[in-house]
């Protein structure tokens, strides 16, 4: 029994000494977990209130395209991107607004719209597609050059194929056709390179095909032409 | 490991303490959710695929498909790998987009999911979402309201995400523009063929060069394991025609439930509504009874005119445009309220106002078709087969003990348990292992094809268990005749090999005399070949032979004309291509073009963006394939 008692005693004097020195050290540690964990309740429920908010306005969008009411889109989209910018729902309505800009030909809130989009919201994916589209938009505005800078590069690897399509387009429309052919080219890779060329992505791909073989006719010399075609029916 | 907790005890301590904390504040999900992934065909941020959801969807998919082409669709087609990896991708996206919308908190308002659920159909009556029809129908699948609002709700939120990215797509106008201009150019081509039939009989084939094809591709010489089976079905439609049943039984039916064959009363009916929904505002009900009687005095002024004031009052849509006409129905087709009202109108006469959960209606009565009993003569047949039915199910349930039993205790034959219950002996075609979707019933089962092919089946050619093909239908088969998977002996398909590989030859003496050919048009020597008319070559032929030529002639430079183009066919022969001149489609045929082209600029713009959108979610869930499950699962 003695020696159980002693070994006791001996564990409790090591438990004493060890919190004599980390005792503050797991105190303070745990206040901070649960200032953090609370911290990160109320993070969460400002989100949620955020986004149950932005949701109303984003249904009143949604209400607004089906009634296809621009000036509804317009002037709730501006509301919900003012009030809600890091919602993705702000992204979203942004995208839907901008269209209906376009339809109504008003460039410019077309272009201010997209413009938001695609630097500030929060979500990269969103980003993308925004600059993608402003870059088209900026086309019709005349302004190649800055379009093309647009599209240079893509936040997201994703849209790798997209960027690059946007970057032939508007080289074809600057008459590089020989350029434009290249960009197409690096749009077909890499959207092999993804492993995206499924299914789904079929008529993608021949579209791209297609873009390259309508600028390939000027660019690409009647030597290798011949050579082609005979590979591809081979297949 | 041990050894540095040991003498780490303290931090250890503080961790475990930390530990312990953050599973009190968070909770253990996000802990226990990755666990067992590598048994599942593909894991998307925290979420697995498992074989069974797979499996599933793959059924499911194939089902509808196989149902929208109305059964015209290859089923081969829905066994190759590349259909599977659809599915999968199919499932990825979808829980991509689900786990991005709860992360981006997307919530559907009330008003979207009553909108949603009030528009399907199955939850109608009358044209009406139906509160009680609604309850039903879930019950039939085994949901609860509260379950289905909550994946429709998850399905809209999804919609939302995908809807404000596909339908925003902007298209540049220029680029439309240039694109239609590509799209109408046109050139006047006239064609001349090399075919390569000509050269068959010049063909000089190495008997060396067909037996070493043979060896190069054994893949295309595999032949499946198979094997041939005789087999019996016991269902209770199998048994019915052996039933017989007692005539007096079939008229002691019918004596005994006389109510049963009767045809009931039919009642043929009109009426206008003005609706007031159970639960609206009183305010409502109120304005909508006002309105009610004033258009019932208005009937009772001009009874004559009632399909008029129907058309113009009634607010139910769909009797509306017939004048209010419901045609014939029978008690418990309609609304209790609105049922006893007409039930208890004369032929022709007006009703009062008559309120239902729809609201207020007027209605008149205009035929009525008196039940009457069924003569016996009239239903023997009904009911002696009904019987029969009866009989037949209950004796299947009876004797499904026994089927089992009998193919299980003498398995070395299936005649047995044929004699026993009066079963027919049939026997297949050779069946491959693989490949259910492409067997006849019963083989279509995979069940029944695993156990076909288990080794005991095989090799002591045992009866298999009895195999449940489809509820309440039961099959057991033994295997007559086996080959293992084996190649197909190089006799058998020399011959097979020797054509494609003249074939191939000819193709390519007919391409040497093209390109000679071609060679000679391009030096302005004088050649002998029958030209085509001259025909518009436009970019959209891309169907056929056409599109392998499309591509070539719109390369060929037009500075100079009229210029030739050769091109290898897919059918082997080779074509020469004269470009006689260049010019554009005019016109309406413009216009056309034009529209075509933005739309398919637009419908492949948005298919783009959604894609570079979903491959971004990847990067924020991580998604793992697992290819060898996903072809391995079982069908």
């Amino acid at each position: 029994m003695a020696a159980y008692d002693l070994q006791e005693q001996e564990q409790m004097s090591n438990l004493k000494a060890w919190w004599e020195r980390y005792g503050n050290l797991v105190c303070a540690l745990a206040v901070g977990v649960a200032v953090a964990g609370l911290g990160w309740q109320g993070w969460q429920w400002y989100q949620r209130k955020q986004a149950t908010e932005a949701a109303v306005l984003m249904d009143q969008v949604v209400q607004g395209a089906l009634e296809r009411d621009a000036q509804k889109v317009k002037q709730i989209s501006g509301d919900l991107i003012a009030r809600y910018p890091s919602t993705v729902q702000a992204a979203m309505s942004g995208l839907v607004a901008a269209r209906f800009s376009v339809e109504n030909k008003d460039l410019k809130s077309a272009h201010a719209q997209l413009q938001w989009v695609a630097e500030h919201s929060s979500d990269a994916g969103m980003r993308d597609i925004g600059r993608v589209r402003l870059a088209y938009v900026m086309a019709d505005e005349n302004q190649l050059d800055e379009a093309l800078k647009q599209v240079q590069t893509e936040s997201t690897a994703a849209f790798a194929p997209r960027f690059a399509e946007a970057r032939g387009d508007i080289l074809l429309l600057q008459n590089k056709l020989q350029e434009a052919a290249k960009a197409y080219e690096q749009a077909l890779n890499s959207l092999k390179e993804s492993g995206a060329d499924t299914d789904g992505l079929k008529p993608y791909q021949e579209m791209l095909k297609a873009k390259l073989d309508a600028v390939g006719g000027v660019s690409v010399s009647p030597a290798t032409v011949e050579a082609k075609p005979a590979a591809g029916a081979a297949k | 490991m041990l050894d540095s907790i040991r003498n780490n005890r303290r931090v250890v301590q503080i961790i475990l303490v930390l530990v312990a904390l953050t599973l009190l504040l968070f909770g253990v999900e996000s802990y226990v959710s990755n666990m067992g992934s590598s048994n599942n065909v593909a894991s998307v941020g925290k979420w697995q695929v498992t074989p069974q959801e797979f499996d599933q969807a793959l059924r499911d998919q194939r089902d509808r498909l196989i149902q929208m082409s109305g059964g015209q669709v290859d089923p081969a087609m829905l066994e190759t790998p590349e259909f599977r990896q659809a599915v999968i991708d199919q499932i990825v996206n979808q829980r991509l987009l689900v786990q991005e919308a709860a992360r981006a908190r997307i919530l559907v308002s009330d008003q979207q999911l009553q909108k949603l659920i009030g528009n399907i159909s199955a939850f109608q009556e009358d044209g009406k979402f139906s509160q009680k029809n609604y309850e039903a129908a879930l019950n039939a699948r085994g949901m609860t309201p509260a379950v289905f609002e909550a994946r429709a709700r998850q399905d809209l939120a999804v919609q939302q995400l995908v809807g404000s990215v596909m339908s925003s797509g902007v298209v540049s106008n220029a680029l439309v523009d240039r694109w239609a201009e590509f799209q109408n150019e046109q050139r006047m081509v006239s064609e001349a063929v090399v075919v390569p039939q000509p050269y068959v009989t010049q063909v000089k084939l190495d008997a060396a060069a067909v037996r070493a094809y043979y060896d190069k591709n054994p893949s295309l010489f595999a032949r499946p394991e198979q094997a041939k089976v005789e087999y019996v079905v016991f269902s209770a439609e199998t048994l019915v025609d052996g039933i017989k049943v007692d005539p007096a039984d079939v008229k002691r039916q019918y004596d005994e439930h006389r109510d049963r064959y009767q045809v009931s009363e039919q009642r043929h009916a009109a009426h206008i509504l003005i609706t007031a929904p159970k639960g609206a505002p009183e305010a409502t009900a109120k304005a909508a009874r006002t309105k009610a009687e004033e258009v019932l005095k208005k009937v009772r002024a001009n009874p004559a005119d009632f399909a008029k004031l129907a058309a113009e009052f009634s607010q139910d849509p769909g009797s509306r445009e017939r004048g209010g006409d419901l045609g014939f129905f029978g008690r418990n087709a309609m609304v209790p309220a609105f049922e006893n009202a007409v039930f208890a109108l004369k032929k022709g006469q007006i009703s009062d106002l008559v309120q239902s959960d729809f609201g207020f209606h007027i209605i008149r009565l205009d035929d009525i078709k008196a039940g009457e009993q069924q003569a016996f003569d009239a239903v023997k047949a009904d009911i002696e087969l009904e019987l029969k039915k009866e009989k037949a199910a209950k004796k299947f349930t009876e004797s499904a003990e026994t089927f089992n039993n009998v193919v299980y205790e003498q398995a070395d034959s299936l005649k047995p348990v044929a004699e026993k219950l009066g079963l027919e002996v049939r026997a297949s075609d050779w069946l491959a292992k693989e490949g259910s979707a492409r067997q006849p019933m019963p083989f279509s089962n995979a069940k029944l094809l695993d156990a076909i092919f288990a080794a005991d089946s095989l090799k002591n050619k045992r009866n298999t268990a009895a195999v449940e093909v489809a509820p309440g239908y039961l099959v057991s088969a033994r295997v007559v005749d086996y080959h293992a998977a084996s190649q197909t002996p190089f006799e058998d398909v020399r011959a097979m090999i020797e054509q494609q590989l003249t074939r191939e030859e000819a193709a390519k003496m007919a391409a040497k005399e093209g390109e000679a050919k071609l060679a000679q048009l391009n030096s302005g020597a004088s050649v002998d070949v029958k030209w085509s008319e001259s025909r518009p070559v436009v970019r959209q032929m891309l169907q056929g032979q056409g599109a392998a030529v499309v591509g070539p002639i719109f390369r060929a430079p037009i500075g100079k004309l009229p210029t030739y183009v050769g091109v290898s066919l897919p059918d082997g022969s080779y074509g020469l291509y004269r470009i006689d001149s260049a010019g554009k489609a005019e016109g309406d045929a413009a216009a056309a073009v034009r529209q075509a082209a933005a739309q398919q600029l637009a419908s492949t713009a948005s298919t783009a963006d959604l894609a570079g959108y979903l491959g971004s979610l990847k990067a924020r869930y991580p998604v793992t394939v697992n290819q060898g499950l996903l072809n391995k699962a079982k069908n």
